[in-house]
């Protein structure tokens, strides 16, 4: 409310209020967004990091979490630096000599904002949940670009503030201050989308999944099944491919669409049902991101069912080792990767028919692995594949 | 399981529910008295500048209108979102289902409300001398706040009614529907509107009692009541038609099942004629300064009484499912203290920066005129 009445009265008095009350509106305008952020920081990182409150519901102790103070710092480091971008923007509009003291005095907010976010990140970084610090080591496109990109726009934003700004602020033009603006923004973009991808599974931490199911919840209902315990799902009534997909729009809808954002479609393809249901019992060992599925055996054959209706397709290659590829892709590469980062498997040599034995005891392996569902002749081609995976 | 009402926030409230009740009560009444202004002024803005050519008054007052309607617009935005929040927190399971199940209306008002918006300062902008094609932004304007208004009267009258839920939900699961088979929509939405309009002809004459011109503030004064005057009456029956398609129980209540409910409705049909009657008084009036205060002030009144109808209505429909009184509270006087202090501290803010602005633009004006 504040800040709106200041916003207004400048709008429609700024060239005839005295420097006196000029003055007073712009530090009740300051006091009054900063008092926006103070509050709006404690809910946002609430949900991240809901420390002491999870034990005791207290109030502040939800409020004053652990990430709320770097949370605090760095996103005022942020408000500094991005005003120093738009400081320069309204400069372009001035022609006389002071122009370039705005655009000097603009480039040090920018530079001091932006240099800041560096150490205040690392220290905002050092309070997240530790499941959360697990996705930085590399394994998630995304989040490697955004840690990618931020980097790449702080340096270029420092760069051109130095040069342009600082240094030869005559040099200053539309088309720098075009290139911070989107170097601005896209920093801010990339550390929004980190928080953001840090909260997965979760949206309030360890309370409340992102699908909207309290980790409370999940034991009722997986001994329950969804039907008993929600009025919004046919339930046995339903034909099992009309149940499947409410299952589907009730836990996975949050974050999956089927053929377009995050699509099932791509996810799913050649799945047969009994891989679906098993994969739903290991969702969290599946991907971290992933909330458990909660429902029973048959929820969990119906969704399955169901995901495997997306794409159908059928494995097939040239030779048995292109066959095998593809076999790999489907029952495997959720889990697995050749060498590399995850869960690498490494049978490079060993006898295909020994591969072949292994494939199908995997629950004795790992009690946590879903048996294999292909057929022999699959089963043998992925054994080929695996002891010989190089093209 | 029977009706898919969803299981309300496990955690307690964080106040008494009366003090819950009576900020929500409150912070609704101040967003609906602004929305109003919204909703009327940009109506009567935009019948101004159809008759621009023929009234110079007309003219004049839709130059007026534009340069107030886009801080009547920020402040109807700002001021709705503690009472949402307020609703949330006490009726939250109610209100996120339906919100849901009408889901693409509801986030349509996002991008109608930015498009309204843009349409306002287009027209305050150019609409010193409205055109043609200010005039025509200008009813767009209306058409979409309009749309606006009657999507939330979908919304809060189906969060009363879960018994609809499930039919809508099999319908469309995908969002697209409305609470068409509601039988009070129609009249309750029409009624809010022509209140909107009501409130808006007080505005008129609270413009006017700041006008210096004897001509242009008479006209203000008598556009004004009739407008107050001819919406109010023509809602007279309007009411009747929503009474009239109230549930059954509900309506009881309001015509002797319920003495608080009997008395509101008694009330609420008293304070208009009040207002009527010292409208119509302060035209035989010398100095009608008095006669227009206290009508103005009936006229709020009624506001506030028709705010508080409408909460009462609220608990009624929802008697058979809920109270917010059925929910655990567990006040946590710590923050309850500095919310309050800090709402006051913020309204006095508010109040000291609009009178040095005011003084100061006075100053500046009165020294232009020396010069």
């Amino acid at each position: 409310m504040g800040e709106i009445a200041a916003a207004l009265i400048y709008a429609y008095n700024w060239d005839t209020l005295d420097r006196q009350t000029h003055l007073i509106v712009g530090w009740i305008y300051f006091v009054a967004a900063w008092a926006s952020l103070v509050v709006i920081n404690g809910i946002i990182t609430y949900m991240l990091t809901p420390g002491r409150w999870l034990e005791t519901g207290n109030f502040w102790a939800g409020f004053f979490n652990p990430t709320y103070w770097p949370s605090l710092f760095i996103r005022s480091a942020m408000a500094v630096g991005l005003a120093g971008i738009f400081g320069l923007v309204t400069a372009m509009w001035e022609s006389s000599a002071l122009r370039e003291r705005v655009v000097r005095w603009a480039g040090w907010w920018l530079v001091l904002g932006i240099a800041s976010l560096l150490p205040l990140s690392r220290w905002y970084f050092h309070d997240f949940p530790a499941y959360s610090r697990g996705y930085f080591n590399g394994m998630y496109v995304g989040v490697h670009h955004a840690m990618l990109g931020a980097e790449v726009y702080a340096g270029v934003a420092l760069l051109l503030a130095l040069v342009f700004a600082l240094l030869r602020p005559k040099l200053m033009n539309p088309v720098v201050v075009a290139v911070l603006l989107v170097a601005g923004i896209g920093i801010m973009g990339a550390g929004e989308y980190l928080r953001e991808f840090s909260r997965y599974p979760y949206v309030i931490n360890r309370y409340i999944y992102a699908n909207d199911i309290r980790v409370g919840q999940i034991e009722d209902i997986v001994a329950n099944g969804v039907a008993k315990t929600s009025p919004w799902v046919e339930g046995s009534a339903a034909d099992p491919h009309t149940y499947g997909r409410q299952l589907f729009a009730m836990e996975c809808g949050s974050c999956h669409s089927v053929a377009g954002y995050r699509a099932m479609r791509k996810f799913a393809r050649g799945w047969d049902a009994k891989l679906g249901s098993e994969i739903l019992l290991h969702l969290p060992a599946v991907r971290e991101t992933m909330p458990p599925f909660a429902g029973d055996e048959h929820d969990r054959a119906a969704l399955g069912s169901y995901l495997a209706s997306l794409a159908p397709a059928t494995p097939s290659g040239a030779n048995e080792k292109e066959l095998g590829q593809q076999v790999f892709a489907i029952h495997c590469a959720l889990c697995h990767s050749i060498g590399g980062q995850r869960r690498p498997l490494d049978f490079k040599g060993t006898d295909p028919e020994a591969i072949v034995g292994i494939i199908g005891t995997l629950g004795d392996i790992n009690p946590d692995m879903p048996p294999f569902t292909g057929t022999d002749a699959e089963g043998h081609a992925l054994a080929v594949y695996l002891s010989n995976p190089r093209q | 399981m029977n009706l898919p009402i969803p299981l309300p926030d496990p955690m307690p409230l964080p106040a008494p529910v009366w003090l819950l009740h009576t900020l929500l009560l409150l912070t609704f009444f101040l967003h609906v008295v602004f929305m109003n202004c919204l909703l009327g002024g940009t109506a009567v803005a935009l019948v101004c500048a159809m008759r621009r050519t023929s009234s110079a008054f007309s003219g004049r007052l839709a130059g007026d209108l534009g340069r107030l309607l886009p801080s009547v617009f920020a402040f109807t935005i700002t001021l709705g979102v503690a009472p949402l929040l307020f609703l949330q927190v006490m009726y939250g399971q109610f209100l996120y289902a339906s919100s849901i199940l009408i889901g693409v209306p509801w986030l349509a008002i996002i991008g109608m409300v930015v498009l309204a918006y843009y349409g306002v300062y287009f027209f305050s902008m150019r609409g010193h001398e409205p055109n043609g094609k200010t005039t025509a932004v200008l009813a767009l304007v209306v058409l979409l706040l309009a749309a606006v208004a009657f999507v939330y009267s979908n919304n809060f009258t189906l969060m009363l009614a879960p018994e609809r839920w499930l039919d809508l939900y099999r319908a469309n699961a995908s969002g697209w529907n409305l609470n068409w088979s509601e039988p009070s929509l129609l009249p309750r939405y029409l009624h809010f509107v022509l209140g909107a309009l009501a409130v808006s002809g007080l505005g008129l004459i609270v413009m006017a009692l700041r006008q210096q011109e004897d001509g242009y503030r008479q006209w203000l004064i008598e556009q004004g009541s009739l407008l107050f005057t001819g919406t109010t009456l023509l809602n007279f029956g309007m009411g009747f038609w929503f009474l009239v398609k109230l549930p059954g129980p509900v309506r009881l209540a309001f015509v002797g099942g319920n003495g608080f409910a009997t008395a509101l409705l008694g009330v609420g049909l008293l304070l208009p004629l009040a207002a009527v009657a010292h409208l119509i008084l302060a035209k035989a009036n010398k100095s009608p300064k008095r006669q227009l205060a206290i009508g103005i002030s009936c006229g709020l009144l009624t506001v506030a009484a028709m705010v508080v109808m409408r909460d009462v209505l609220r608990n009624l429909a929802l008697a058979p499912y809920f109270s917010p009184n059925q929910l655990p509270v567990a006040p946590q006087w710590s923050i309850i203290v500095p919310f309050v202090l800090l709402f006051v501290a913020g309204l006095a803010t508010l109040y000291y920066m609009l009178r040095k602005v005011t003084i100061a633009t006075r100053e500046q004006v009165a020294a232009q005129k020396l010069q």
